[in-house]
């Protein structure tokens, strides 16, 4: 006798149309998929399942590929030089990654460049179809955040944890369950193991188990696809290919580490080193300009065979354009200098290595140069590495990094900006003057030494309260209160970079900083004036009583206030927008300075600045403000009470009476 | 048509009797067992009073913009010293820092802060041997009552080889000494912590022996070895606000709270069992008296 059981394992009820695109109830596709009730969400969540499947797709045949049998020695690449025919490279519009695919939103958080495509923005309006090419994925396009009401992220639909197995016949309502079922249907506990395929698969893959550690990822020459973002790059090197590497730092600070540069990312780091000798190869230049690189790995494959020891022709590989710098990448040239060690004291060594790479999307590298910072050294040292990418297209006239989009980017610089009036037929125009060169709010910072740096000033950063202390020295031979003076002017020359300058009021300060990261606008309404609490009045005296020099009334600190409030849309939680920036300065002080001592000698007089900035959220924690819900307008018919209140006043007035009951009693159960 | 039971009411007797007579006697002490045993049975099980009481509450924590760090080379070198404060036994203090950062985050955007970001930076001569970072919170509690303590959160360290970068790691708790009344704390500490009134094994003490004290928990330190003197040393400490658990000892009225129904509870059984009892010796005569009937009187 057949004896069927029906379980009710749950009712569709909402999700009944969604489950019937399903073929077979899967316990973990189920649990992956959510559920919601406003369809035109849904639509997003079902096109990133379906992208999610591609890429798999992708990978699995991607990682048979990669799995093939490492190389055990880097092959060895012998070259012809053939005619000196400028090759072409080819370039396909088709992505490599199914994912990348370009984004048309209003807001486009990782644009930060104008006029210049970002790597990986997908949503950049600067990007084409080629520059795609070379993207490896799309920046984290902000997850739209749904509304709690309607989507839900737990599972409606429960799994299968019964020890029965469940299986679907048609789209009904109910899930049918035999325990009759024939003994094809129950689980074989006793396992035969013959073969090692039988034993891998009896092994529980999810217990964490030892890993095979010894194997390392070798890169391997991928001579079929153009270069993308996150490639390894190559460089040929004593006629072998093998990778672009240059130094890091490893568990240590010291230089123990390689590190294997990758397309268009780009990067800096410093390490330190240690051994100051003639066989150190990386505190000469020969190490990081000696080769030649790859500009498009396929290019190599196809024009040239093995032939022995023939150097790389120049327009397939690609020589550098050095140039030897001095005093941190200030002056640079193209004569090199001759490095040498003795005693633990170098000269003339790099000390800083820097690569501008020119490159074209998936078309290749263009153009590489490379910048050494030439110096002596006698200890230790820091050895700093920069690589930079730049577009082929770039017109540097025009780019220049923004400090986020639409708002600022906590740690971004802020930008600043000139007010200008322009007076024409009688007609007052103010616009802002956005000067390139000095873009960023800065302050002084010390050197080694304590000193205020004359030449680099700190870049102050969105959301970081800082301090910062350097020193002025002023000698003086004469002291009085012109040297008092001079003090003072040269103070405030650092700390407000001669912007004071014929500023009498403080509404006539004219140095504005954007509201917001994305400035687009010349419109003083897009910008911020920087408010002053007063201008700094000139009422120093210079005295020199009791053998001690006094100089009073000088002004020595300022306190940056930065109010800020994250932008109201709710897709842009990381971005802020600046509401206004007021300088204080600090009240007058008396400092005083003892009298050198001999005859004749000049006077130092030591001033500390100090520069305070604080950052003041006045943003309010978001809230979520429910719409109040629809009236209800109840009214029974006049005889409804009829056979309890006959008399027609009566049902009138009580009528009234119910249907307010009525009406709070339904405003209670649904609300 | 046959009738049904649709309602009933008891007959309320009245048992009338002497005052000094045994009907008088049992009845009171029935009444007086019904009042007096629910008191032996919850003090037997624990009394009745909650002796304390947790209460877990994320103080609004913030930083006071005060910090002193001192960083030691050799003993017979000055450290080098970083700080706000001005002065220190009426000595100037020079600060040697030439940037400090600090940065409060506040991570989930429920307006509390959640993590300090705290960085300095200064130029040796020498490679540090020590460091002692003194940082100074303001903890306001709001739930149980409102009280701001000021703290100093201690951290120390010291470092086994040359470094030019040391990162510390660690959550900031509120520990608290001992048990509090819910009137809330006699001593206040909200008055501002200066460096120029003590020296700092002092302050030191005195933070520790307060009823609240800041401590920095689960610390890890992070150094970064190999040290030039042409480079500049950062510290960087990166502490995490948790939530504070106070521990207090409950009002008068949060006692009342829970007495009367502990009271009740048992008093109701009691009463009930009293009353039935009553009931059976009045009416199977075990007790003689005057019965009233309620039909006799009318």
């Amino acid at each position: 006798m057949f004896l069927i059981k029906f379980i009710f394992i749950f009712l569709y009820l909402i999700s009944n149309d969604f489950i019937s695109h399903i073929k077979s109830v899967y316990a973990k596709k189920v649990e992956e998929t959510f559920t919601c009730v406003n369809e035109t969400e849904c639509v997003y969540i079902l096109e990133e399942t379906s992208s999610t499947t591609v890429e798999n797709i992708y990978n699995t045949t991607n990682s048979i590929i990669s799995s093939s049998t490492y190389p055990t020695q880097t092959p060895k690449f012998q070259l012809v030089p053939t005619t000196q025919v400028p090759h072409k490279i080819r370039f396909s519009n088709e992505a490599r990654n199914q994912s990348v695919y370009k984004i048309d939103s209003d807001i486009c958080e990782c644009d930060l460049t104008v006029s210049s495509c970002d790597i990986n923005c997908c949503c950049d309006k600067n990007c084409n179809s080629f520059h795609l090419t070379v993207f490896s994925y799309c920046e984290s396009h902000q997850p739209e955040l749904f509304d709690k009401r309607y989507c839900y992220n737990r599972n409606f639909i429960q799994r299968n944890n019964t020890p029965f197995i469940l299986e679907k016949l048609a789209n009904n309502l109910f899930c049918i369950l035999y325990d009759n079922l024939p003994p094809t249907y129950d689980i074989n506990y006793e396992v035969d193991i013959k073969t090692a395929e039988d034993l891998r698969e009896v092994i529980n893959s999810n217990r964490p188990t030892w890993k095979w550690t010894d194997q390392i990822y070798i890169p391997e020459y991928n001579t079929s696809s153009p270069y993308q973002d996150g490639d390894v790059m190559w460089i040929i090197y004593n006629n072998y290919i093998q990778p672009f590497e240059i130094l890091q730092s490893g568990f240590t600070a010291l230089c123990s580490f390689k590190k294997t540069l990758k397309y268009l990312r780009n990067w800096k780091d410093q390490c330190l080193q240690t051994e100051l000798i003639d066989t150190n190869k990386f505190l000469f230049p020969m190490a990081f300009n000696n080769f030649t690189i790859i500009p498009s790995p396929h290019l190599l494959n196809e024009t040239y065979i093995l032939v022995s020891d023939q150097v790389c022709p120049k327009n397939v590989c690609l020589t550098l354009t050095n140039y030897y710098c001095k005093n941190y990448w200030k002056t640079c040239s193209n004569n090199t200098l001759l490095g040498s060690c003795s005693n633990g004291k170098c000269y003339n060594i790099v000390t800083g290595v820097k690569y501008l790479i020119i490159h074209n999307g998936s078309m290749g590298i263009n153009h590489v140069d490379v910048y050494f910072n030439i110096g002596n050294v006698s200890q230790h040292f820091y050895q700093q590495f920069e690589i930079i990418y730049e577009w082929v297209e770039l017109d540097k006239e025009k780019s220049f990094s923004l400090s986020g989009n639409p708002g600022y980017i906590m740690g971004k610089p802020l930008i600043i900006g000139t007010l200008k009036v322009n007076k024409s037929n009688n007609i007052e125009t103010k616009y802002i003057n956005f000067n390139r060169t000095s873009s960023f709010l800065t302050l002084p910072i010390a050197t080694k030494s304590g000193e205020c740096n004359k030449i680099d000033r700190y870049t102050l950063a969105f959301g970081e309260d800082i301090k910062l202390k350097c020193s002025i020295f002023l000698h003086t031979n004469n002291f009085g209160t012109a040297s008092c003076i001079e003090l003072q002017n040269l103070t405030m020359h650092f700390l407000m970079q001669d912007t004071l300058f014929n500023v009498t009021q403080t509404d006539q300060y004219n140095i504005y900083v954007a509201k917001s990261g994305n400035f687009s606008s010349n419109d003083s309404t897009d910008w911020a004036q920087i408010l002053l609490d007063r201008i700094p009045q000139n009422v120093i005296v210079g005295q020199f009583v009791n053998g001690r020099l006094y100089c009073s009334g000088l002004i020595t600190s300022i306190h940056l206030n930065i109010l800020y409030s994250a932008l109201s849309k709710p897709e842009t939680l990381n971005n802020h927008i600046i509401v206004g920036v007021g300088i204080t300065f600090s009240a007058e002080s008396n400092i005083s300075w003892s009298k050198c001592l001999y005859e004749n000698c000049s006077d130092i007089l030591k001033v500390d600045v100090i520069s305070y900035v604080t950052f003041h959220d006045i943003s309010k924690p978001s809230k979520y403000y429910f719409a109040g819900g629809p009236n209800l307008d109840i009214t029974l018919p006049y005889d409804f009470f009829y056979p309890f209140l006959s008399s027609s006043t009566c049902v009138k007035l009580n009528n009234f009476l119910i249907s307010i009951v009525w009406g709070m009693i339904l405003h209670n159960l649904f609300y | 048509m046959a009738a049904i039971e649709i309602f009933s009411s008891p007959i309320n007797y009245k048992y009338k009797s002497k005052i000094c007579s045994l009907n008088f006697l049992a009845v009171l002490f029935f009444i007086l067992l019904s009042l007096i045993s629910p008191l032996f049975i919850i003090s037997n099980t624990g009394g009745y009073s909650l002796k304390n009481h947790v209460l877990m509450e994320k103080p609004g924590v913030s930083f006071n913009y005060k910090y002193l760090l001192l960083a030691n080379k050799d003993y017979n070198i000055d450290p080098v010293v970083c700080s706000t404060f001005k002065t220190y036994k009426d000595n100037e203090i020079k600060d040697d820092c030439i940037l400090i950062k600090v940065r409060e985050i506040d991570t989930n955007i429920d307006g509390k802060k959640d993590i300090l970001k705290f960085e300095a930076h200064f130029y040796s001569d020498q490679a540090i041997k020590s460091l002692k970072l003194l940082l100074f919170f303001n903890f306001q509690l709001k739930q149980l009552f409102k009280t701001t303590v000021e703290s100093i959160a201690y951290l120390t360290h010291t470092l086994n080889e040359e470094v030019q970068k040391v990162h510390f790691y660690g959550d900031l708790i509120l520990q608290q000494k001992s048990l509090l009344s819910s009137e809330g704390l006699y001593e206040s500490y909200n008055r501002s912590i200066e460096i120029a009134d003590y020296s700092i094994d002092e302050l030191l003490m005195q933070n520790f022996n307060r009823k609240f004290a800041a401590k920095i928990t689960n610390k890890y330190v992070m150094e970064e070895a190999g040290y030039t003197n042409d480079n500049v040393i950062i510290i960087q400490a990166e502490l995490a606000y948790r939530d504070h658990l106070i521990y207090y000892q409950p009002s008068v009225w949060e006692e009342l709270k829970w007495i009367w129904i502990q009271y009740l509870s048992c008093f109701l059984v009691l009463a009930y069992i009293a009353k039935h009892v009553l009931i059976f010796l009045f009416s199977n005569r075990y007790l003689n008296c005057y019965i009233v009937t309620p039909w006799k009187n009318k």
